[in-house]
This record gives structure tokens, C-alpha cells and sequence, in this order.
């Protein structure tokens, strides 16, 4: 059988097409889309490279804001926490908990001395004075209840002290209320101020937090308490030699 | 006219010869085309993607440049909590010291305080509360237009005034002059004898009261006779916020004191921390 003329024509031409459909659809469409995600990206990537000089400013800009907050700090801790021992007016937690309710309660009577030092300057009078708390004898429970470890990172003091009322004409009271920004080994802050009177027999009122940071690097282990339940031997309760616990952070 | 006198196959077979190339053509210039289309694509997408992938080392070092700086901000966390807390905590203690002075310039003096106080109202502003006693109603009035001075005040608001001032009565059979009466006051009698009984009646000790707390020991002192206690409320921009010590430790951030107050612990050895505002 003869093919006509014609038939050539549209097999060739149909060869031409189908090899012409192959190569744009299965070849060139996909790499063109890759090639142009490749671009992209790599406008992406230019985009971020020409960051660097902003990257690199960022991270002096970071080390030195770190150093400075850290000098700050270091400077801080210096004269607004606590003594790291009992007789210097502050407290070590490296000792074992039955000890700790005694100094415990020697580090309270410290800071209420040091409250009471703090709350007449200024030279008022004192009408209400802050109380601080004082511990109770349970000795595995003084570091939860009274130093709040490890409900926070690190064992803190921090007395909600209520009201505290003084009485002296507005310069005193303005002077009583400032001074707390200077309290010696602890952080103070004073809230809610108000001033009641006629002049110069005024009476003010505020409120008052403290927060003392406490200084150390190790905590005695916990120990027993209380009798009933027994411990069997070998249980996990003798107190052992002081030992660093798992706290982090270099206290 | 003309005559075709060659057999019909001739043309037929110039038609097909014709036919064959052109189709042979097609397919050799479809084939082609197609060849070059992927040599082509193929080249474009290798030198796309070596492109990108020499970019990729620079950009790494860059993407390490900026998680080395989160990196030192990270660790550095608990000790910034820690110092922007102290910080706050400082800083807070003469906020309401510095408030009232900056107001009392701007109090007149007739407007005598016994009571000044100050709450948040948001993170930015303030309500300032003032109690006092002041005359007249001229002076409460004026005491408003006093107030505003007060850079920034937002909002004044005022109330307690009791008027005391005489007003003109409306006039009735006994008095037809309308003689002006202070709050409480009967009405005047026009008759001479009426008028006379009436200011008889009207008699009263004017000598110390002992009221309001003059007098005796040194204390607050109330409004005097006539006066009226007046309340004022500004609302201004301060930042009186009060720094959460507890809140903002147990938010996770929180550096601990070092030892000997010296170096601070190695960044990031605390437990982890996100600041809570600290104040």
C-alpha cells in the first residue's frame, strides 16, 4: 500500500509534535519551575547575606548589652543581698535543715532590724511598722516555705509586708518613701503612697515588698521530720555530708 | 484549453515525494527543537542551582552570626530578668514621690489639701486623687483651669462643692424685695417688726465653733465654717505600675546571686527565663 503525500505530512508532522510536546512538558516546564525556585532562592539567600554586616552588629550590640547588664548585676549583688553567714546579718544554706530553723530565725530577727533601720529615714515616725514573717520549726519544708526553692530557680526571700504608716510633715515622708531605693542587702520596693493630714502633720501610707537574693553555691540535702511513718532502712533520708544538689546556676 | 496528457500516477508520486520531506522535516525540526529545549532547560537549571548552592555557606555563616546573638541574649536571660527587676524595683520607690511633686506646683493656694493619692490606671497613665477644702465657687471653678496646667493631664474632674452663696428668692406676700438668702434661710419680711423678729430669731453664738478639727491637738484639719471639701481627680500620664518580685521569678527567668558578688555565673546555667515585665 502507498502512503499519499499528505499522510507523510501529518505522521511528520505529528513525530515533530509529539517529540516537541515531550521535551517542553516533561523537560523544560519542570526545569524551568526549578530553575526559577533556584533563583528565588538564591535572591533569598542574598537578601539574607547582605544582612551580615547587620548580623554582626547585632551580636556586638547583644555582647555588649550582656556585659553591661552583667556588671550591673555584679554590682547589685554587691550591696543589695544578704551576707552569705549568720553572723554577718545573712544566712548560708549549706547546713543542715534542723540547723537552718535556727538561723533561720536569727536571719529574720536580722532583716527586721535592718527593716526598722530602713523605715525611719527621713526622720518620721513610725506608726505602723512591717512585720517580717518569721519560720516555723519544720525543717524539710524551711527551703519551700521560706526561701521559696525551688518553686523558683533559686532560693529568694520575698516578704509582702502590707501597710506601712509613718507620720511627719511631706518632705519626711517624701524622703521615707525614696529612701527605700537605698536599703542596704536587700531590694525594696514601696507602693500605693498616700498622704493624709493637714500640713505639717501629715501621715503617709504605702506598702512594701521585700526581696532578698540569697548568696551560696551549695544546699544542705533535705532531712527528716516529724514522727509516725518511719522510714525503712536504707530509705533515702539520713542526712548525708553536704553535697551540691542539682541546683544550677552556680549559687 | 489545455490538455493534461501524462497518467494521473505521475502527479501522485510528486505529491508523495513532497509530502515525505515536508513530513520527514517536521519531524527531524520537532525532534530537534525538542532536544534543544531540554539541553537548553537542563543547562539553565544546573547553573540556577549551583548558584544557590554558592550562596549557601555565606548565608549559613550569617544565619550563625545572628543565632550566636540570640544565643548570648538567651543565656543572658535570667541575668537581664534579674537586674531589670532590681532595677524597676529601685526605680519605683520614688515614682509617687516624684508624681506629687511635680502636681503640688501646680495646686493654687486656696485649694488646701488634707488627702493626696495616685493609682495606675493603665501602663501609662495615672488617676490622681486630691481631697481639699476651698471657699467659694469662684475659687472651684479656678481650681479646674489650675489643674489643667499640669503638663500632660488628660482629664480633670471635680465634685463636693456645696453652694453657701445668697441667691435672689422669688418674691412672695411677706417679701416683696427679694431680699438675697443663703441655703436654709427663711424668707425675709418686708415689715419693719417682722424683719426685726426674723433677725432676732436668726441669732447664734459666733464665737470659736471647735469644729472640723481647729483647735486641740495638731491632726487634719476639716473644711471651716462655709467651706466645702472638694474632691478632684486627675487623670495624666505616669507609669505607676508596680514591680511583681514573685511574679516575675517564677516567670522562669531569674539569675542567681553569685557567690562571692563577683563574676556572675557562666550565661546560661540559670534555669532558662523569660522576663515577666519585671515592672
Amino acid at each position: 500500500m502507498k502512503l499519499s503525500g499528505l499522510t507523510w505530512l501529518i505522521v511528520g508532522l505529528s513525530v515533530g509534535l509529539v517529540a516537541f510536546g515531550f521535551a517542553f512538558f516533561q523537560h523544560k516546564q519542570p526545569n524551568d519551575t526549578l530553575a526559577g525556585f533556584y533563583k528565588s532562592t538564591a535572591e533569598k539567600l542574598d537578601t539574607e547575606i547582605a544582612k551580615k554586616k547587620q548580623a554582626e552588629n547585632r551580636l556586638k550590640l547583644s555582647k555588649e548589652m550582656v556585659a553591661e547588664r552583667a556588671q550591673k548585676w555584679r554590682e547589685t549583688v554587691a550591696w543589695r543581698t544578704p551576707p552569705m553567714n549568720v553572723n554577718d546579718g545573712g544566712i548560708d544554706l549549706d547546713v543542715n535543715s534542723w540547723q537552718l530553723t535556727v538561723d533561720t530565725q536569727r536571719f529574720r530577727n536580722n532583716i527586721q532590724r535592718a527593716v526598722n533601720r530602713q523605715v525611719r529615714k527621713g526622720g518620721v515616725m513610725v506608726e505602723q511598722g512591717p512585720d517580717v514573717p518569721s519560720a516555723d520549726l519544720n525543717a524539710p519544708g524551711i527551703l519551700a516555705n521560706y526561701y521559696n526553692y525551688p518553686a523558683l530557680p533559686y532560693p529568694i526571700v520575698i516578704f509582702d509586708l502590707g501597710q506601712i504608716v509613718v507620720r511627719g510633715n511631706y518632705a519626711q515622708i517624701t524622703e521615707n518613701i525614696r529612701a527605700w531605693s537605698s536599703m542596704p542587702n536587700y531590694l525594696a520596693v514601696a507602693d500605693g503612697l498616700v498622704i493624709n493630714g493637714t500640713s505639717p502633720n501629715l501621715v503617709g501610707t504605702y506598702n512594701l515588698s521585700i526581696v532578698g537574693y540569697i548568696r551560696g553555691t551549695k544546699i544542705y540535702p533535705a532531712v527528716p521530720e516529724g514522727a509516725g511513718g518511719g522510714q525503712a532502712p536504707g530509705a533515702a533520708a539520713a542526712p548525708a555530708a553536704p553535697v551540691s544538689t542539682g541546683r544550677r546556676g552556680g549559687l | 484549453m489545455k490538455l493534461n496528457l501524462l497518467p494521473t500516477y505521475v502527479s501522485k508520486e510528486k505529491q508523495a515525494k513532497t509530502g515525505v520531506v515536508l513530513g520527514v522535516l517536521f519531524a527531524v525540526v520537532g525532534i530537534a527543537a525538542a532536544v534543544g529545549m531540554i539541553v537548553v532547560s537542563k543547562g539553565d537549571r544546573d547553573r540556577a542551582f549551583a548558584e544557590m548552592e554558592s550562596k549557601k555557606p555565606d548565608h549559613l555563616r550569617v544565619v550563625a552570626i545572628s543565632k550566636a546573638a540570640d544565643t548570648v541574649i538567651t543565656q543572658a536571660k535570667p541575668i537581664i530578668t534579674n537586674i531589670n527587676l532590681a532595677e524597676a524595683m529601685t526605680a519605683h520607690n520614688t515614682v509617687y514621690a516624684d508624681l506629687f511633686d511635680q502636681i503640688r506646683q501646680y495646686i493654687p493656694s486656696f485649694y488646701r489639701l488634707t488627702s493626696i493619692s495616685a493609682t495606675p490606671a493603665s501602663a501609662e497613665g495615672a488617676s490622681v486623687n486630691l481631697t481639699g477644702v476651698i471657699q467659694t465657687q469662684q475659687q472651684y471653678a479656678d481650681l479646674m483651669l489650675a489643674l489643667l496646667r499640669i503638663p500632660g493631664a488628660v482629664n480633670v474632674s471635680r465634685d463636693g462643692y456645696q453652694i453657701v452663696s445668697a441667691q435672689v428668692p422669688a418674691l412672695t406676700a411677706d417679701d416683696q424685695s427679694g431680699r438675697p438668702l443663703k441655703p436654709g434661710e427663711g424668707q425675709i419680711p418686708d415689715d419693719p417688726e417682722q424683719r426685726l423678729n426674723y433677725y432676732i430669731s436668726q441669732g447664734q453664738l459666733t464665737g470659736f465653733l471647735d469644729v472640723s478639727g481647729f483647735g486641740g491637738e495638731p491632726g487634719q484639719r476639716g473644711p471651716m465654717p462655709d467651706w466645702s471639701v472638694v474632691n478632684i481627680t486627675v487623670i495624666l500620664p505616669a507609669k505607676l505600675m508596680t514591680p511583681n518580685p514573685r511574679a516575675t521569678l517564677a516567670s522562669g527567668g531569674g539569675a542567681p546571686a553569685p557567690a562571692t558578688g563577683g563574676a556572675p555565673p557562666a550565661p546560661g546555667t540559670g534555669r532558662g527565663g523569660r522576663e515577666d515585665g519585671g515592672g
